[in-house]
């Protein structure tokens, strides 16, 4: 019959999004550089193609492949949930660039992020609890595919970008760059270090 | 999108959407709440696949289906759910297939 019908990869369709994406992001950055683009227009497109990351993992981030011995049912619901968040996160956060005030966009955008950040991964961990009766471990890395880790890794990366974007407004562009060195520091370490992806797979 | 709008327009294949958001099931454990042949069953699991909004692996003998939506298909399923065909509609139409209990011609 239809049987051989093959599972639909959705790690492709995602790849492929969040590669246009990050060349678009390129592109904006190469135009403010080299004056071809107003560097208002520039920030705004960049700082919007960042929220648009965040709706393309939401949306796809319930179809990307479990381990087999994953509580898929909970996770599954764990994954929806945590989806929305990041898709309705990307979208306020998109709209405020694109539609706001550059001060009031610079003001508010990164701390609408940085909730949906908290909402996100705290719909992962309340959901991971349940999951595995009391363990702590997040519903995105008890499930740690290569294209899963990958997800949680850009997310993870958005976010904290929001995170710099609020430092540099506080206390400054030193402050931000050295919050952004840190965070550089930290992802080389976890790409070396197989201790360090056991212990942040325990969170 | 134009295969998950056709997989997502039948309410037999809608039904089985909703019984996987309880988790993973068998083919069988889906068909025995279906009064229709297993080859129908079988072509719906196969759009379904085909759509990408399910995906299957072998355990053994038997074939387990687990849900594998997006969120943005999982908000057109909920469109369709909300404004496509009603169960009253789908027992009128030969082309659809009703759950047991509703039925029991067969």
């Amino acid at each position: 019959m239809t049987n051989n019908i093959p599972n639909k990869p959705a790690a492709r369709v995602l790849t492929i999004a969040v590669v246009v994406l990050i060349a678009t992001f390129a592109v904006l950055v190469v135009g403010k550089e080299n004056a071809w683009l107003d560097p208002d227009l520039a920030k705004r497109g960049v700082s919007a193609l960042l929220g648009m990351l965040l709706i393309v993992c939401g949306n796809y981030l319930p179809k990307l492949t479990r381990k087999p011995d994953a509580d898929t049912a909970l996770l599954g619901k764990a994954d929806r949930a945590a989806g929305r968040v990041l898709i309705l996160t990307g979208l306020a956060f998109s709209a405020i660039w694109i539609i706001a005030p550059l001060a009031m966009a610079t003001a508010i955008a990164s701390i609408v992020g940085l909730v949906g950040a908290f909402a996100c991964f705290g719909t992962w961990a309340w959901t991971a609890r349940r999951a595995e009766g009391g363990s702590a471990r997040l519903a995105i890395t008890a499930t740690d595919t290569a294209v899963r880790a990958g997800v949680a890794m850009i997310v993870l990366s958005i976010f904290f970008t929001f995170g710099i974007f609020e430092i540099d407004r506080i206390w400054g562009d030193q402050a931000a760059q050295w919050s952004a060195i840190i965070f550089a520091l930290m992802i080389v370490i976890a790409g070396g270090s197989p201790a360090y992806m056991r212990f942040l797979r325990r969170i | 999108m134009n295969t998950v709008f056709k997989a997502l327009s039948d309410p037999t294949r809608r039904e089985v959407l909703t019984l996987l958001r309880d988790g993973p099931k068998s083919a069988g454990e889906i068909s025995a709440e279906f009064a229709v042949s297993k080859p129908t069953m079988s072509a719906h699991f196969a759009v379904l696949r085909e759509a990408g909004l399910v995906r299957s692996e072998k355990q053994g003998k038997a074939v387990i289906y687990q849900l594998q939506m997006s969120v943005l298909e999982d908000a057109v399923f909920g469109f369709t759910n909300m404004f496509g065909l009603s169960p009253a509609e789908a027992q009128s139409n030969p082309e659809t297939l009703n759950r047991k209990g509703s039925e029991n011609d067969q």
